[in-house]
């Protein structure tokens, strides 16, 4: 497995490398979440890739943004004026938050990718917002085509949707090993699948995932306390290895950068872009979006009770108000059914510090057996 | 020196009348609707249901310098210290019901428009589960160039659906008459509002920012009622009369500024004396005129159709370039010599922009810009002194260019 | 004869100049705990210095954080005009002037008579100002005089990612932990105060020639690491630190 994982680790490690040599066949187009309709944009012949900046040090950003702007958008935008990403030829803002769609603005207004913004319904429980969610689908497939000079009939989409399908469907796979199985694969493994299907392309990982699940052997059960991350974007190695060391395993998750992006499938028996909008309204939902008051509580209940975990480790980046408006009421929730969690909130989600190795140890060892 | 406007008293009395009457609500058979300020109150109004504002009310905690309590104690409860101050002193202040009001009437419904923010979602989430009241949220799809043909039809789907929510909430049906009327009320206060607001173009002007941050309390709160026309018309004789016996807000007003973002609410009378002590007045801001300058977009005759689209078009639901060409339009019609920015850590649509903004302010009309890091509502954030020397830093390369 | 005087966090300093605008002598001091007790002590003993008494000061103009407090000078100014006019008096041909004081930084734009155009001052919670470097020597155990020099001697420097000085030094704590280089993690910190400067520099409009004022101007390594940033040369005058009193100065012969 160890072989296998090279590719993945250099993917994971060197993103901006492998998207450059891709540019030289194949158009990209980077995006900013989770609810960009990749299979969209991959049948309109552009490569999809969401980009999560990389850097640690951020200062071009401040010219254009205060500091406190959460180091999703500020590493982005860094990245983006040091020039890491001219292998784009086009990025994708999807309406999330009030700090992204700011973001929008300065990359419209002075970055020089092609730009389009796709406008989401915040609210994903009326019949109205569906209803926009589908026309807002069908007028960027249509900007899609216009951009692109060709027509995307049904059957492309569909055929788009069926490869997303399967690249679903292993990274679903190998977490359901990990719940089962937690010394099958770390979690670091597992983090690093999901963030190399981010960028790589698609057949190109099924292929790579596939071998993974085939040579995988499934370890025994020992004992272990089982963990959730909850949170957006959490990324670095560090924090998985700091924990899973201490005889601790991370076995599901409610991130932006793991379960939210793969969690349920497209039917593929409907018409292509509502199949797309139903599957946006029944992933896991994302804090900035609404469907009822209740749901990220009852979310959260249902992962504990599904996947028998003993404690909660919210990852939050600072600033970011959609998770942490969430986070009280989720606590109280926690306290009452008897769940121990904590919060460790973090500056920029590519640098690991002490402060952050403590607490995450202290709280392990405070778990016992 | 300031001229004190003498039409506040009578605002001040319809204010506390307004309140007394949402604090009583249930004794004369009325609901209750918590909304967010730039929120669609018109069909409220037509059906008698009592608009109450949390941000309102964080506005009067702000002023009553209690801010930084309040947020504690929500911080406390394990609310970040980094989120929204309006959201977090209203959290506190529905468990601990202390002054300045002792906290707001309980909603019987809530009414979130995300046209000034995404926060507020999150924010009567909270607020939902608490009181456990049905919560409806009117989606105004941003608008970074234009409102595209899908966010217009979207708009229109949803305002059937609001009145929808409403009739079932309440268990009336809304008189289409009535609804009419407050439509052509709520269009004629938005008109005189932005006359009000004209007034400043006189120099000198008859009304500062923080005179129009006072005032605004009933445009926002009550706009499509017949008090807030009358009363309006008053301030507008008023400041009419001021400009004729050239009574000036600021006696030796030299330099006139604009001030953009929401105010220092607990700092409103220092921040304008910082200014006045170099002759500088702030005659007009972009806050207050949100609430008049999307009149353009709706037609009164069919208001509940039309409004959709107004309420998607507010200052701060537009593009940041959009967003600077207002500003460099208001530098234009209000005269202005510099502009001043509340870098706002409360408010990320606000605040996230202001330094492009600055930056073509620069460009396009070459006068200086100052920027004050503070909050609206909590003063743990505000530095005094830092502050003070920022503004008479900006105030001196004023008067360099100017002369 | 006239008087400029800069009361700034950490030293102050005076300026006497005649009235054609020529400097006859300059007296810097640390502030200690009392600014306008230094300020009567500097003013005293420039007078005594050049056989002057009060009477022969024809005016006095004072700037800078204590300027309120001096009550022998007959007008107070922001350091930002009078840093203005001080730099344009030494380099006429200075657009944009870099000020990294002990308490704040900023950048002064100004145009082609010395005036000011646009100024940019730094946000809270940025790591930029002469204390950050002063926190951080005190940390790595080494004399801020020497910082600079240090800083060149390195070939790599450390990476610094902290916005706040308090978690600056965690940092740097770490680093001198894991055997950093000393050199290297020096250069790293005048490169995260010329990263910070820079953007404000940008922001402002910044434009040649560009002019570092201030008490950090003597640190080589943060003025290499600025030029490198903003991709230009950089001027300093070896009156860099008496910029505001003399623009204080230059003032007080003009009312």
């Amino acid at each position: 497995m160890k072989k296998i994982m090279e590719k993945i680790d250099f993917v994971v490690q060197n993103p901006y490398e492998y998207l450059n040599q891709l540019s030289k066949s194949k158009k990209i187009m980077g995006y900013s979440c989770t609810y960009a309709p990749i299979e969209l944009i991959y049948a309109s012949g552009f490569h999809p890739a969401r980009i999560i900046g990389l850097s640690n040090n951020i200062s071009l950003s401040d010219i254009h943004l205060q500091s406190y702007a959460c180091a999703i958008v500020r590493t982005l935008l860094e990245d983006s004026l040091s020039k890491k990403l001219d292998f784009l030829d086009a990025f994708l803002f999807l309406h999330t938050c009030d700090s992204m769609q700011r973001l929008s603005d300065i990359f419209r207004m002075s970055l020089s990718f092609k730009h389009f913004d796709l406008i989401l319904p915040v609210k994903f429980d009326t019949h109205s917002s569906k209803e926009y969610f589908v026309d807002i689908l069908e007028d960027f497939k249509t900007k899609l085509e216009r951009e692109q000079n060709i027509k995307i009939s049904d059957d492309n989409l569909s055929e788009s949707i069926k490869i997303y399908n399967t690249l679903r469907k292993n990274l679903y796979h190998l977490y359901t090993i990990k719940s089962n199985s937690p010394f099958s694969i770390s979690y670091a493994d597992l983090s690093k699948m999901v963030r190399a299907s981010f960028i790589m392309d698609p057949i190109e990982f099924i292929d790579v995932s596939s071998e993974i699940i085939k040579s995988m052997s499934l370890e025994p059960n020992a004992k272990t306390k089982r963990f959730i991350l909850s949170g957006s974007v959490c990324t670095h190695p560090d924090i998985f290895t700091t924990i899973e060391n201490k005889n601790a395993s991370i076995v599901w998750d409610d991130l932006c950068s793991g379960t939210r992006f793969f969690d349920q499938l497209v039917d593929q028996s409907i018409k292509p872009i509502n199949a797309l909008v139903d599957r946006f309204i029944k992933r896991p939902i994302c804090p900035a979006k609404y469907i009822n008051p209740l749901y990220r509580l009852d979310y959260i209940k249902k992962i504990i009770e599904n996947y028998n975990i003993n404690g909660v480790i919210f990852l939050f980046i600072k600033f970011c108000e959609p998770h942490s408006f969430d986070y009280p009421d989720q606590k109280n929730l926690l306290e009452k059914i008897g769940i121990p969690s904590i919060l460790i909130e973090i500056e920029n989600q590519n640098v690991f510090d002490e402060q952050t190795k403590t607490r995450l140890e202290t709280f392990i060892e405070m778990i016992g057996d | 020196m300031e001229n004190r406007i003498k039409s506040v008293d009578k605002m001040k009395k319809i204010m506390k009348k307004y309140y007394l009457s949402a604090k009583y609500a249930k004794y004369f058979g009325k609901k209750i609707a918590w909304i967010t300020s730039g929120g669609p109150v018109e069909p409220l109004i037509a059906m008698g249901i009592i608009p109450v504002y949390p941000e309102n009310h964080g506005a009067i905690i702000g002023a009553s310098k209690t801010g930084a309590k309040l947020s504690e104690y929500a911080e406390g409860l394990g609310y970040s210290s980094d989120i929204c101050s309006y959201a977090k002193v209203d959290i506190t202040s529905s468990i601990t019901h202390q002054r300045p009001i002792g906290g707001l009437p309980k909603p019987d419904m809530l009414i979130c428009c995300n046209n000034i923010c995404g926060t507020v979602q999150k924010w009567y989430e909270i607020q939902a589960r608490k009181f456990n009241v049905p919560l409806f949220i009117y989606d105004t799809p941003f608008c970074h160039v234009d409102l595209d043909e899908a966010a217009k039809k979207y708009l229109k789907t949803q305002t059937k659906d609001y009145i929808t929510f409403l009739e079932q909430v309440t268990k009336k049906r809304l008189d289409h008459d009535k609804m009419q009327e407050v439509g052509k009320l709520s269009v004629k206060a938005m008109k005189i509002w932005q006359a009000v607001l004209d007034c400043a173009i006189e120099k000198p002007s008859p009304l500062t920012a923080f005179d129009a941050f006072i005032h605004l309390a009933l445009i926002v709160t009550l706009r499509g009622k017949k008090v807030v026309v009358d009363y309006y018309e008053t301030l507008l004789k008023e400041l009419k009369e001021r400009i004729k016996n050239k009574v000036p807000a600021i006696e030796n007003e030299k330099y006139r500024l604009l001030w953009d973002n929401l105010p220092i609410w607990y700092r409103m009378r220092w921040l304008s004396n910082a200014f006045a002590k170099h002759n500088g007045a702030l005659v007009a801001d972009t806050y207050t005129q949100s609430w008049c300058s999307v009149v353009d977009y709706v037609d009164e005759d069919k208001f509940l159709e039309t409004m959709g689209e107004a309420y998607a078009r507010v200052y701060l639901n537009i593009g940041t370039d959009k967003m600077a060409e207002s500003v460099i339009k208001l530098i234009d019609k209000y005269s202005i010599d510099g502009v001043v920015l509340h870098s706002n850590r409360s408010c990320k649509p606000y605040s996230f922009g202001q330094y492009d903004i600055a930056r073509i302010i620069q460009e396009k009309r070459s006068i200086p810009t100052l920027f004050i890091e503070a909050d609206m509502t909590d003063d743990r954030k505000f530095s005094e002194a830092q502050v003070e020397n920022r503004i008479n830093s900006f105030m001196e390369v004023i008067a360099q260019i100017r002369g | 004869m006239f008087i400029g005087i800069d009361i700034g966090s950490t030293t102050a300093k005076i300026v006497l100049m005649d009235s054609s605008k020529n400097i006859i002598d300059k007296i810097i001091a640390n502030v200690g705990y009392s600014s306008k007790q230094v300020a009567t002590n500097i003013y005293r003993e420039i007078l005594a210095r050049n056989n002057l008494k009060e009477t022969n000061i024809k005016n006095i103009v004072s700037c800078g954080y204590g300027r309120e407090s001096i009550d022998f000078a007959k007008k107070a100014v922001s350091e930002i005009i009078c840093h203005a006019k001080g730099v344009h008096f030494l380099i006429n041909d200075a657009s944009t002037i870099i000020d990294i004081g002990g308490q704040d930084s900023k950048v002064i734009v100004l145009n082609s008579s010395g005036n000011v155009v646009n100024f940019v001052m730094n946000d809270k919670c940025a790591a930029g100002t002469g204390r950050f470097l002063d926190v951080m020597a005190k940390a790595l155990m080494c004399d801020i005089e020497e910082f600079g020099t240090l800083a060149l001697q390195s070939k790599k420097p450390a990476n610094i990612s902290s916005m706040c000085t308090v978690f600056a030094e965690s940092e740097v704590i770490s680093l001198v932990a894991k055997s950093e280089d000393r050199n290297n993690i020096i250069a790293g910190l005048c490169e995260s105060i010329a990263k910070r400067i820079a953007s404000m520099y940008k922001r402002a409009g910044g434009k040649p020639k560009v002019v570092l004022t201030g008490g950090v101007a003597k640190n080589i390594g943060v003025l290499k690491a600025l030029e490198n940033q903003i991709n230009m040369p950089i001027l300093t005058h070896e009156l860099s630190s008496f910029t505001g009193a003399i623009g204080a100065c230059i003032i007080s012969t003009q009312t």
